[in-house]
């Protein structure tokens, strides 16, 4: 049990950049330590995709829950977020103390951040280019365009074209 | 002065904001991010800037960037509780999820049905996350070196992603002290 909080604990102080970067750790991590088998990693991760929230969360509450029940699923999470919080907590207490440009600084991590989602972006959606999906291109270019010029609620486009898909594709 | 009962009000509808939000985005924490913007945008919540500037800092911690963002707006709206309420809204959602659909992963994970929603959630996130590179690139100011230092990023990313922090890091730091030197001088 106290390895597989440490675990957690790792991951979320690692975990930078967020999103499928994670997965591939927590997989890398979860089946060479035997916790895992690659098929139930696979099943965890449809399961993940199939409810809301940040994979990273799915994963460390469905390992839990798997091994230890309810109180494990709590213990994992809470685990996996403990870094998170605490990282945070302490930058918002020292915040005021750090000597920073901070207009600077803001604009900087802005340029580090816009490399992040570009690369997230890349990972998610070259497969599109790659294999000439063309029905998924124009899905992509027409929500990006809708999401700019209108102020529909994105839940919206994330739920609609799931429907729509059951029905196209 | 406001009353105890108005912050309380002001606290749930925070909470619930996030909750809603964390509820009903499938594809993870990358797609809730433009739910989150327009959401408190369009409530007059917070401006577009202070709500980029929140997720620069989200995204260079550790952790689940919707759960660090939720963290960072509610603190920002109504300080420490304000954090709390949003952070629980935003944790809520996937936990109980999770635990159901583990309880009934086999019936689900055969379904053709599942399996093509979820194909469709997934083109609708990229198609967000294309919406927040789009937004992040035009809140930046640029610089002589910012194009370069974001193409350089960009392909030492993709040939290596575990070098992602470490190249991230290069990246603000390198902008942050050339920015600092052109005011110096």
């Amino acid at each position: 049990m106290l390895n597989v909080l440490f675990i957690f604990l790792y991951i979320g102080s690692i975990s930078f950049g967020g999103g499928w970067a994670v997965v591939g750790l927590i997989k890398d991590i979860m089946i060479s330590q035997n916790y895992l088998t690659f098929t139930e990693f696979k099943e965890i991760l449809t399961a993940a995709q199939i409810t809301p929230g940040p994979i990273a969360v799915n994963m460390a509450t469905y390992v839990g829950y798997k091994y230890y029940g309810f109180i494990g699923a709590i213990l994992t999470t809470f685990f996996l977020l403990l870094p998170p919080i605490i990282i945070m907590s302490s930058y918002l207490i020292l915040k005021k103390s750090i000597k920073l440009k901070k207009k600077y600084f803001i604009n900087s991590l802005a340029l580090g951040t816009a490399v992040l989602v570009f690369t997230t972006l890349y990972s998610l959606g070259a497969q599109f280019i790659i294999n000439f999906d063309i029905k998924a291109i124009i899905l992509v270019l027409a929500i990006f365009i809708l999401l700019i010029k209108t102020r529909i609620d994105p839940i919206f486009f994330i739920i609609g074209l799931g429907l729509i898909a059951i029905l196209v594709f | 002065m406001t009353n105890i009962a108005s912050k309380n009000r002001e606290l749930l509808s925070i909470f619930y904001i996030f909750l809603k939000i964390s509820g009903l985005t499938l594809g993870g924490g990358y797609a809730m991010i433009p739910a989150i913007e327009r959401n408190l945008i369009n409530k007059k919540l917070i401006t577009e800037k202070e709500f980029f500037n929140l997720l620069s800092i989200a995204q260079s911690m550790p952790g689940p960037i919707a759960f660090n963002l939720s963290i960072l707006l509610g603190r920002k709206l109504r300080g420490f509780w304000g954090a709390v309420f949003a952070s629980f809204g935003v944790i809520i959602p996937p936990f109980f999820g999770i635990i159901i659909v583990a309880s009934l992963i086999q019936v689900n994970s055969g379904s053709v049905y599942v399996a093509k929603f979820l194909n469709g959630c997934y083109i609708a996130t990229v198609g967000l996350t294309s919406y927040v590179l789009y937004k992040m690139m035009k809140n930046i100011n640029y610089n002589k070196i910012t194009m370069p230092l974001f193409l350089f990023g960009v392909l030492f990313i993709i040939l290596n992603k575990n070098l992602t922090f470490f190249v991230f890091l290069f990246l603000v730091l390198i902008n942050y002290f050339y920015e600092k030197r052109g005011i110096d001088c």
